[in-house]
């Protein structure tokens, strides 16, 4: 019961989290102090502005792909531990909402289901660009599905294990980066496409497809296609550092520091354990800046190219990553 | 049989699904109304829209879909071998000869299927 009462404020963190993450632009300074309260006036816009149902559209199916996308980004992060155990009085909590021990599965699984939102989207539109979008977008993230695949098994073999609070209790030493390096290319390669950002972006690609799958949405079920994307960005930021840096453990210095401040002796067990939520946060809001980084920088890259890099790139080198782990671990080098 | 740990997810599951839902019906609740001939026109640019909206698309998607079936499932089936992989290597060879067979037979296809063209968008 405890747990379960913990996972509520831990629901509207991750929330925040998602929407915190919209702000990152220069663009609005104007509302509040640098802008902060910006996202608040865009979700007032988003609920008073006209939203109209296309008469052309299969009606149910468009008003339910929008909670479609959504729910899978917003359940995916559940077996992500972003914390080592806290110590209350003498109850002990694992900082994780759900420790599910196919942690692994349970993730890929979810965020897949993602996919159906943008099909569904793309079909009850009844738009040329909607429907092209959602079939770009349906064909690339099931290709990167298997580079991404190909590159867990690799995890998969050093760790041994599916639970994600054990992989980041074996990474104590030694980063998982270090172990995996060709699995974490793939997987980072993989994640842009799967969440659909640049240089991935073709199912939505502003200069040949409008909108991609949300030409025809509007409004409030616009913003939730939104929230889905940069939930999605999250997750697997938080992911991709759970299985290569370490999950919550520290950042080497940053015991140092946390010494030198005073901050982890005060109540001792309560400041480290806040000190590896910290260590976390840190590195899932850098792999979330890496997203919006690489978005300014990169340019699109064409369909074929697409296609091309995903299946005759990435999964010959997963599947290499998966022999050469496997040979390296029986001979005992790894 | 449900734990704590299901129960969360299915929380979490009812929260985002509840969040959707209300986010939604606020808005059409809230949002101004007035609708016309050319708004609920199909868009296209702003050009009155010609031809079918579902216009036929090319069967590559159909080749990809397939292909990730078969690449899914052989990922499937390598999940269980590399969870047990770690604990078993003192069991001598058996498990690596094994799966190597696995994939040997994969990347045959693998190779036919790239040979055959399957791979390139643009043919």
């Amino acid at each position: 019961m405890g747990m379960l009462l913990n996972a509520v404020p831990i629901l509207v963190w991750v929330e925040r989290r998602g929407s915190a993450l919209i702000q990152d632009r220069l663009g609005p300074n104007r509302v509040g102090p640098f802008g902060l309260l910006q996202p608040v006036a865009d979700v007032v816009k988003f609920i008073f502005k006209e939203d109209p149902i296309p008469p052309h559209a299969h009606k149910s199916l468009f008003l339910l792909a929008p909670i479609f996308a959504l729910v899978p980004a917003a359940i995916a992060f559940a077996a992500i531990p972003f914390g080592d155990t806290l110590e209350l009085g003498n109850r002990t909590i694992h900082l994780q909402i759900a420790d599910i021990h196919i942690g692994i599965l349970y993730i890929v699984a979810i965020g897949s289901l993602g996919v159906y939102g943008i099909l569904l989207a793309g079909w009850a539109s009844n738009n040329k660009y909607s429907i092209f979008g959602a079939l770009r977008s349906t064909a690339q993230v099931i290709s990167y599905e298997i580079a991404m695949g190909t590159a867990l098994i690799g995890v998969l073999l050093v760790y041994g294990t599916f639970s994600l609070k054990e992989i980041v209790y074996l990474q104590e030493h030694v980063w998982g980066i270090f172990l995996q390096p060709i699995a974490f290319i793939l997987f980072f390669i993989a994640s842009f496409a799967e969440c659909n950002r640049l240089p991935f972006d073709l199912p939505e690609g502003e200069a040949e497809l409008v909108g991609g799958f949300h030409t025809e949405y509007g409004s409030m079920k616009f913003a939730l296609f939104f929230m889905a994307e940069y939930l999605h960005m999250v997750t697997l930021s938080a992911f991709m550092v759970t299985l290569f840096f370490g999950g919550w453990q520290l950042i080497p210095g940053m015991l140092t520091v946390a010494d030198w401040v005073g901050i982890a002796t005060y109540p001792k067990s309560m400041g480290l354990a806040l000190l590896k939520v910290l260590a976390f946060i840190l590195k899932t809001s850098f792999f979330a800046l890496v997203f919006v980084w690489v978005r300014w920088t990169v340019p699109r890259i064409r369909y074929d190219q697409l296609m091309s890099l995903g299946w005759k790139v990435l999964i010959p080198l997963g599947l290499f990553n998966i022999l050469l782990t496997a040979i390296l671990l029986y001979i005992g080098w790894l | 049989m449900l734990s704590i740990n299901h129960l969360a997810v299915i929380l979490m599951m009812v929260f985002a699904l509840l969040l959707g839902v209300i986010l939604i019906t606020i808005s059409a609740l809230l949002g101004r109304v007035k609708p016309d001939a050319k708004k609920l026109s199909v868009y296209e640019c702003g050009i009155p829209p010609s031809g079918e909206n579902r216009e036929r698309y090319s069967v590559k998607f159909y080749l990809i879909a397939i292909f990730f079936l078969i690449f899914d499932i052989e990922v499937v089936f390598l999940y269980p071998w590399a969870l047990i992989f770690k604990h078993n290597l003192h069991a001598g060879p058996f498990l690596l000869i094994e799966m190597f067979l696995f994939l040997g037979v994969l990347i045959v296809g693998y190779l036919y299927i790239w040979k055959k063209g399957g791979f390139n968008w643009t043919s």
